[in-house]
């Protein structure tokens, strides 16, 4: 129940924000001096992101049930590995994380993704969410781990410096520049298609959220963001209301994977 | 299910240098040439709104500035995607002004730094309303609580909205808002009194 003193206050607070003395005078410079800073930060971010690289540990996940057996001959398929209520984060992520945008990694820039650009709103490149396994394949982004959890399976992206084995098996430790290896919440459903995609190093979210990035930050970019929840925060993909991002964060707040995913329950943590 | 694109030639291998189709929306021939001139006619537009706005959440005209020029330079770096994703530039400049100003706040209170807003970008004046005790009363709050404020009597914003544009719960929204409206009733009363702060 709102006291008559609340309604006096929104009274004056209203008053005084529709107040002329609130406006404050436009200077000379102001406009140009703002396209010329947005002009700095995209160079900027363009010159980062050319030597971030495009490359390393990165996954997407498909499910596309019995039609990876068809199309992977020959790779076993390892069903309810490690499902479970866990998420728990392979080493080789957890070293290449981070590294997060360390220059080391510019040495090994220049694979077949020629843009390494961004992740989102649809996709990263020519991978888009649901997409069927066929179109992703043909892609030639992603190789089969050769894990599957939850009805996803697991893939990573292929590089031209990293030939990986498409026939690992559950045993084969991952190399560092491998896969990222996730732990499933069982969704109960059996997606179909790209569930989930997530960001290769270095690679940003349109509104520029990636590795490294704070809880603030993504804040800032996504107002509609989520509280963070078990470790992950999710934001709506702002044109897409069946997509969105999770950003699964340290407990300091750095963001440290980012997915762009399909809304609902995916095999994703 | 989820929309997608297919791929031309189904198994084909997709071309290495992907040349984007231009998306639903997306005006072809518009270079970067055109987006500048798109951002610089929004800026010039959308400025003295976004000023005002940020004088509301910062307090003074110093950070308000400050502020419109970060989050605007910002969105100029990504203009085209702005426009494609948000549709409404302005009222994403104004989230984005809403939450930076509460983690700019969060990053420099351990710091204590000297603005360093960039000079030359505007004319400083006096702030107009610097013998207003509810304005000054407003400045003490903490940015979340201002923001809070600001969203709700500014922007006229629902308890909901406000939750979905600061990314807080509508419990903390309500809150805030009940705590700030104490202490700005406690405040003003004690500033006009003429009180010591």
């Amino acid at each position: 129940v709102r006291k008559p003193d609340d309604d006096d206050m929104a009274a004056d607070l209203r008053a005084m924000f529709a107040d002329e003395r609130m406006s404050l005078p436009v200077g000379q410079d102001a406009v140009s001096s703002v396209v010329a800073g947005a002009g700095r930060r995209r160079r900027r971010r363009t010159v980062a992101m050319a030597t971030g690289g495009a490359l390393g540990v990165a996954a997407v996940l498909l499910a596309g049930g019995l039609v990876a057996g068809h199309l992977v001959p020959g790779n076993p398929v390892q069903t309810g590995a490690s499902g479970g209520g866990l998420m728990t984060v392979s080493q080789a992520q957890t070293s290449a994380q981070s590294k997060g945008r360390s220059p080391a990694q510019s040495g090994v820039s220049g694979g077949p993704m020629a843009e390494p650009g961004v992740l989102g709103p649809d996709g990263y490149g020519d991978l888009k969410l649901g997409m069927s396994l066929q179109q992703a394949l043909a892609t030639k982004l992603v190789n089969y781990s050769g894990r599957a959890i939850n009805g996803c399976y697991d893939y990573s992206y292929q590089t031209a410096q990293v030939v990986r084995p498409t026939v690992p098996t559950a045993s084969t430790a991952p190399t560092a520049a491998a896969t990222a290896y996730y732990v499933y919440i069982g969704a109960g459903k059996q997606p179909t298609g790209v569930q989930a995609i997530s960001a290769p190093s270095g690679v940003l979210t349109p509104e520029g959220i990636g590795v490294g990035s704070t809880v603030t930050q993504i804040r800032a970019d996504y107002p509609n963001a989520t509280a963070v929840r078990g470790g992950t925060i999710t934001a709506a993909v702002p044109t897409d209301d069946k997509a969105e991002y999770r950003f699964t964060v340290d407990a300091k707040g750095t963001v440290n994977a980012v997915y762009l995913s399909v809304v609902g329950p995916t095999c994703l943590p | 299910m989820i929309r997608y694109r297919r791929q031309q030639g189904g198994a084909m291998p997709a071309p290495a240098p992907a040349v984007d189709v231009p998306r639903a929306g997306e005006i072809s021939g518009d270079g970067p040439m055109a987006d500048t001139r798109d951002f610089t006619e929004f800026v010039r537009a959308a400025m003295p709104g976004l000023l005002r706005y940020g004088h509301a959440l910062t307090g003074n005209p110093h950070d308000a500035a400050d502020l419109v020029q970060t989050v605007l330079e910002k969105i100029g770096s990504r203009w085209t995607t702005v426009v494609r994703k948000t549709g409404d530039p302005v009222a994403y400049a104004r989230r984005a002004m809403a939450n930076a100003n509460i983690s700019r706040w969060r990053r420099h209170r351990m710091e204590r730094l000297v603005a360093d807003a960039p000079e030359g970008n505007a004319v400083y004046q006096a702030d107009l309303f610097e013998s207003e005790p509810l304005w000054q009363a407003l400045r003490e709050l903490p940015p979340r609580q201002r923001a809070v404020i600001v969203l709700r009597y500014y922007d006229g914003l629902s308890e909901a909205d406000i939750a979905k544009s600061l990314g807080i719960s509508t419990g903390t929204v309500k809150s805030q808002a009940s705590k700030a409206l104490a202490t700005l009733r406690t405040r003003r009363a004690e500033l006009a009194e003429g009180r010591p702060t």
